[in-house]
């Protein structure tokens, strides 16, 4: 699914270069629900970055469900991220004049979708995080958590690859947070591939599978009691 | 990303600022308009202008006098250079006359009226557009043997007559302190003229030679003719002002003037389009300012928008994507102004013309022109907007505050 084979990522800033991932190595697999976590400075924004096609690497090979994403024009990363990749924010990041429907539905916008193919997944990706009745909200109408809910519904909308999520729960208190961990194990039993960016261990807990980056290095990679996560169930 | 869609989203996008879309747009709609409103009353007065000089008469001419190089009377027409002329030029022209003009009032009671009396020919009625009404125009003998008699405009008939047939009756004037009487030979009724509309004077013909014994003078200071419909007026003008001048001896010394309806116009012409052109002037500056205006907000739009790009971005819009987003924005917004000027200048100029007493006439080749041209404006100026956001790096605009 995703297997990254030692990638850097080489800041030019002026006269300073600076390091940001010095040489990681690693393979997710189809499924898996993987956290990354570490210190502020540590590079797993820039982690996520490459692995969300929003950045290249500078040196290191990218394959995404088998495909070498690492050297691909601007345009063909575009398709890259609408076709493979839903990224969650921990800002949310609606549109603010466009209802829940229609912020779910702009993934599909860009894939080229009709008017009624868009509605009709949209409506559906909205069911699955359970706002099936909120479709004509507009985002200041929501709460955080059901913000984040539409937020995922636009990740899903797509049948991506993988699920990206930066920080989903940063912006949310413990019960919503929680809520959202819940749906977001719901999709992984539903086979999805979720990685999930965190500085908290509680929520890198929470995730089946715990990547520690330190200083632009993979420090640790290590898979939590699997009864975690098979003792959830999203209602 | 199909372009329905991001026309959709443009709209979407502006109305969610109304006031902001309406403002920005000022400029264009005030450029456009006042294009607008000029273009349609320059062609309005325009057309207005060639309909009153084809009533004139399209090849229709009248040399006169220049009073103030004149030094000898010697130099003003007598018949005999008429007659000259007429020879000269029987193939070109379709008639000559002298013309005099003399004024007159008719008094009834305590009541006085201005008349005016214009002394020509038999010949005159083939020069100026007229339409007999009652009984005939001057003659031969009328000229030949200089008869008291008019021609009388319709108007006179109305008003002293009570519209009832007036020939055979007499009308007396005072002419230069004398009573002179005239009988009534026709009624004649013209197409209204660009002067004396709603004035008060009454005008009449009457053989020339009869004005010419009333005033005293032999000689004329101007004459009239038409031309044939197939030679050029002005290039008859100008070679029997030079015939004259020879006979005279007076060559290149401009003391014979012209006048033609074709010069006219072709004069009318130069002034409406010099007019529009300065007004075009403005307008341009005022669409330049008013795509700077859009220029403006659609970079401050894409600032405050830096995060919804950089979502949009994530979520697969492309760099095209972007661009052509913004570009349909500035696009929408100007051309939406351009119609609302459109409009508007439809609007001023109907008003406008209503007080002008003529229609303002917008060609749609115009209209078409005006959109496309605030069409382009939004692209020339939505460019770099445009081209400023979709060159924006998504991970530096998803963390934008």
């Amino acid at each position: 699914m995703i297997r990254i084979n030692d990638i850097r990522k080489t800041y030019y800033t002026g006269e300073i270069e600076f390091e940001a991932l010095c040489g990681i190595d690693v393979h997710i697999k189809k499924g898996e629900f993987v956290s990354i976590i570490g210190p502020s400075g540590s590079g797993k924004s820039t982690l996520m970055n490459i692995i969300g096609c929003l950045d290249v690497s500078t040196e290191g090979q990218y394959l995404l469900d088998d495909k070498d994403v690492s050297s691909i024009d601007d345009f063909g990363l575009s398709r890259v991220r609408n076709e493979k990749i839903g990224f969650v924010f921990q800002s949310f990041n609606l549109i603010p004049r466009m209802s829940a429907l229609q912020n779910v539905a702009l993934p599909l916008v860009y894939a080229g979708a009709s008017y009624e193919e868009r509605t009709e997944r949209a409506k559906h990706a909205l069911e699955i995080v359970g706002l099936g009745d909120k479709l004509k909200n507009k985002p200041n109408e929501m709460s955080g958590g059901q913000k984040q809910r539409v937020a995922i519904a636009r990740a899903i909308v797509t049948d991506p690859s993988v699920i990206l999520a930066d920080e989903p729960t940063g912006n949310l208190d413990s019960k919503t947070t929680q809520e959202i961990m819940e749906i977001l194990k719901g999709l992984k039993a539903k086979g999805n591939t979720i990685v999930l960016v965190t500085h908290e261990p509680e929520i890198a807990e929470q995730t089946e599978r715990v990547l520690v980056i330190k200083d632009g290095l993979l420090e640790k990679d290590y898979y939590n009691q699997p009864k975690e996560v098979d003792a959830t169930c999203v209602s | 990303m199909r372009f329905l869609e991001s026309v959709r989203m443009a709209f979407d996008a502006l109305l969610a600022n109304k006031m902001r879309a309406l403002l920005t747009m000022l400029g264009i709609i005030i450029g456009i308009a006042s294009v607008m409103t000029m273009v349609g009353l320059g062609k309005g007065s325009q057309q207005f202008m060639k309909g009153q000089f084809e009533s004139f008469g399209m090849n229709r001419a009248a040399v006169y006098t220049n009073y103030e190089e004149m030094t000898t009377e010697e130099q003003l027409f007598k018949p005999s250079d008429i007659q000259m002329l007429e020879r000269v030029f029987k193939d070109r022209i379709i008639a000559i006359s002298p013309s005099s003009e003399a004024d007159g009032q008719l008094n009834l009671g305590k009541k006085s009226y201005n008349f005016s009396l214009k002394g020509v020919n038999e010949e005159y009625d083939k020069i100026e557009k007229m339409t007999l009404v009652y009984g005939r125009f001057l003659n031969d003998e009328d000229v030949a043997s200089a008869r008291n008699v008019a021609v009388v405009d319709k108007k006179i008939m109305d008003k002293f007559y009570s519209g009832l047939d007036p020939v055979g009756k007499r009308i007396n004037l005072d002419i230069n302190g004398e009573t002179s009487s005239f009988v009534i030979v026709g009624v004649y009724q013209r197409p209204a003229t660009i002067s004396g509309q709603g004035k008060e004077v009454f005008n009449m013909y009457v053989p020339n030679v009869s004005l010419i014994q009333m005033s005293g003078e032999n000689v004329y200071y101007v004459y009239e003719f038409k031309a044939k419909p197939d030679s050029n007026v002005d290039a008859v003008l100008k070679e029997m002002i030079k015939v004259i001048e020879r006979k005279k001896g007076v060559e290149g010394k401009g003391f014979y003037l012209s006048y033609s309806s074709q010069k006219e116009m072709q004069m009318f012409g130069k002034l409406t389009s010099s007019l529009t052109l300065f007004v075009s002037a403005i307008a341009a500056v005022s669409l330049l300012v008013g795509g700077i205006g859009i220029m403006n907000i659609m970079l401050v739009s894409v600032t405050e928008r830096t995060r919804e790009i950089g979502t949009r971005k994530a979520l697969g819009a492309s760099k095209r994507d972007i661009m052509v987003q913004f570009l349909i924005e500035s696009i929408v917004v100007s051309a939406i102004g351009g119609a609302i000027g459109i409009l508007l200048g439809f609007g001023m100029g109907t008003i406008a013309g209503h007080f002008a007493k003529f229609k303002p006439v917008i060609p749609l080749s115009t209209i078409m022109m005006t959109l496309g041209f605030s069409a382009a404006i939004g692209i020339f100026f939505g460019l770099y907007p445009a081209k400023k956001a979709a060159d924006l790096n998504p991970i530096d605009a998803l963390r934008y505050e």
